[in-house]
């Protein structure tokens, strides 16, 4: 459906509806581009620095947790780049660094895809105030990465990666959501060895916003 | 305090799996590193049984472990140590002082050689403030807090740059040990040494006071303890003798309070004081259970209170509202039960209310002879 023209208001339901999916098996790299692309779409590009078209707000997040989604589940970010991805890393800008600070929610989805595209900048997970929805959503899609990682023998990079989003949702005060906590706790499970069981990584992004 | 069956048993086997990668001797450098770095984040979490189980790993650190590479043993006793006291909603329960005062021997020492140890001895403090099982509290009885680096890493918890929450933690763990560390404090340091002490500690008690109920038993304990020894007592300023005001707090069998209330050189020096409010705090207290003090200390009681009553007569009336106030609370507890209750609790709350009034128609004796006759 992403290959043809779309109004703005499909697009986000088609998005939707690919944040409901599993995207365990096969090759997704055509969907990656295009949401990669209607990411790109969301910003205004001037010498190299992309601005957030205030209107576009809403698509930017759709397609960046979309992107996220398939990235993450399809496993792209522990294997050898393909073709397409390749060429997403290469003319990837960094997207988490235009001022969306009252957006929290976008602002972490765009330091995901970022970080997931090769750009080397930490997620400040503490500056964050994410809403419950979307805090479970990381969750389920960190922890994922980090089986990802621990299946791919990338084990020394689970730390890395989940350490400032599991410490600052375990500080949180008042606590995260047991569901969130427990994603946490699996992927610290993760870091000691322990297997985290096929159940607990079904991903149900979008019933979760 | 809620959990959830996915969540419990997931915490449980990471415990189990730290535990297994600590006690194993052929844990490689790598294994156990992870394993500090899942010790330090699930840490964080604040949900009962991460405290619980933290406690337990950091004792298995200190008992079994001896096998580790220091470095590592001693990140692991702190990360655990961490995860076990750093939270404020639930604390372990330590039944025995050994393992955590190994442990704050060994930090003392690292910070009497400059290095800055606040975060790990602030943890070790509060397991054996607020952590403290009955039997670790007797087995700190015996413990002898003055022999290094006790005695200065004691101290030095007490200085104005510490944290709040140090210094909390600090008044409460000195409760527990001040009958070995007050009566013989100023044995081993300057008069000097012993003055800054306590302006350092008369600090922390005007900082945390207000806190919690804990805080301040702790802080009338001290208190008490600085009343009992010479050495200490002159350095009592005055708006530290008005928590007295929170001696009812104290279980009747508080030791610094029996012993101040034997000590017959606690009322000559509320007598020397500027206000005479913390007198007649003390000599509300001492009324209470007249009839079982020293008879140089009643004959001191009815002296103060007859000459006190005789310059203003609200003081027999602050006196008597006490009294009767603290009938009042004695009648509550007894409301408790039945009537006809055997219970040795019951038989002692009756025997102290009996003394109760006993006590009260003597200060009536003294206060108002006249309408006795």
């Amino acid at each position: 459906m992403l290959d043809r023209p779309l109004d703005d208001e499909t697009t986000s339901a088609v998005l939707r509806a690919i944040l409901r999916m599993a995207w365990r098996s096969g090759n997704h790299s055509l969907l990656l581009k295009r949401c990669y692309d209607i990411l790109l779409r969301s910003f205004d590009i001037d010498d190299g620095q992309p601005t957030l078209v205030p209107r576009l707000r809403n698509l930017a997040y759709l397609s960046a947790r979309a992107f996220c989604h398939i990235f993450i589940q399809s496993g792209s970010d522990v294997q050898g780049n393909d073709r397409v991805v390749a060429s997403l890393k290469e003319r990837h800008l960094c997207l988490s660094l235009g001022c969306h600070e009252n957006d929290s929610n976008l602002q972490s989805v765009l330091g995901l895809t970022d970080s997931l595209l090769g750009v080397d900048r930490d997620i400040e997970w503490a500056s964050f105030q994410l809403s419950s929805a979307h805090h479970l959503w990381v969750s389920d899609i960190l922890l994922h990465h980090a089986c990802n990682l621990v299946a791919a023998g990338m084990q020394q990079k689970v730390y890395d990666d989940i350490a400032g989003f599991v410490q600052d949702t375990f500080s949180l005060e008042p606590p995260a959501a047991l569901s969130v906590d427990t994603n946490c706790t699996l992927m610290v499970g993760l870091l000691v060895g322990i297997p985290v069981h096929p159940d607990d990584l079904l991903v149900s992004g979008e019933k979760k916003r | 305090m809620f959990s959830s069956p996915r969540f419990a048993p997931i915490t449980e086997r990471l415990f189990a799996k730290l535990n297994s990668i600590i006690q194993n001797q052929t844990s490689t450098r790598a294994e156990i590193g992870s394993a500090l770095d899942a010790l330090w984040c699930i840490g964080l979490l604040t949900y009962n049984v991460v405290p619980r189980r933290c406690f337990e790993l950091f004792t298995t650190v200190m008992t079994t472990a001896s096998y580790l590479p220091p470095d590592l043993k001693w990140e692991a006793a702190r990360l655990a140590m961490h995860g076990g006291f750093k939270w404020d909603g639930y604390y372990p329960m330590v039944s025995g002082p050994q393992e955590v005062l190994a442990f704050l021997d060994y930090h003392f020492d690292l910070q009497a050689k400059g290095e800055d140890q606040d975060e790990a001895i602030q943890y070790a403090t509060r397991a054996l403030a607020f952590g403290a099982s009955p039997t670790c509290l007797e087995a700190l009885a015996q413990f002898d807090p003055t022999v290094p680096p006790f005695f200065d890493g004691i101290r030095s918890l007490f200085h104005t740059e510490k944290p709040h929450e140090l210094k909390k933690a600090a008044l409460c763990f000195l409760s527990h040990i001040e009958a070995r560390w007050f009566p013989v404090f100023s044995e081993h340091v300057s008069p000097d040494a012993v003055q800054d002490f306590c302006e350092d500690l008369v600090s922390v008690v005007n900082e945390v006071v207000m806190d919690e109920a804990e805080i301040k038993r702790a802080a009338t304990t001290i208190l008490l303890s600085m009343a009992d020894a010479s050495t200490f007592r002159l350095h009592i300023p005055l708006h530290m003798w008005e928590h007295l005001e929170f001696v009812h707090e104290l279980d009747d069998g508080s030791p610094p309070l029996q012993r101040c209330r034997n000590n017959p050189d606690v009322i000559p020096a509320l007598r020397r004081t500027k206000d005479q409010r913390p007198l007649i705090l003390w000599l509300a207290i001492l009324w209470r259970e007249i009839t079982k003090l020293d008879a140089k200390i009643q004959e001191q009681v009815i002296d103060v209170t007859t000459k006190a009553v005789a310059q203003s007569p609200h003081v027999e009336d602050f006196l008597l509202l006490l009294l009767n106030a603290e009938e009042t609370r004695l009648e509550e507890k007894l409301r408790a039960f039945s009537s006809w209750s055997t219970d040795g609790g019951v038989e002692t709350l009756r025997l102290k209310l009996y003394e109760l009034r006993e006590s009260r128609t003597h200060f009536y004796e003294v206060c108002e002879p006249e309408d006795i006759q």
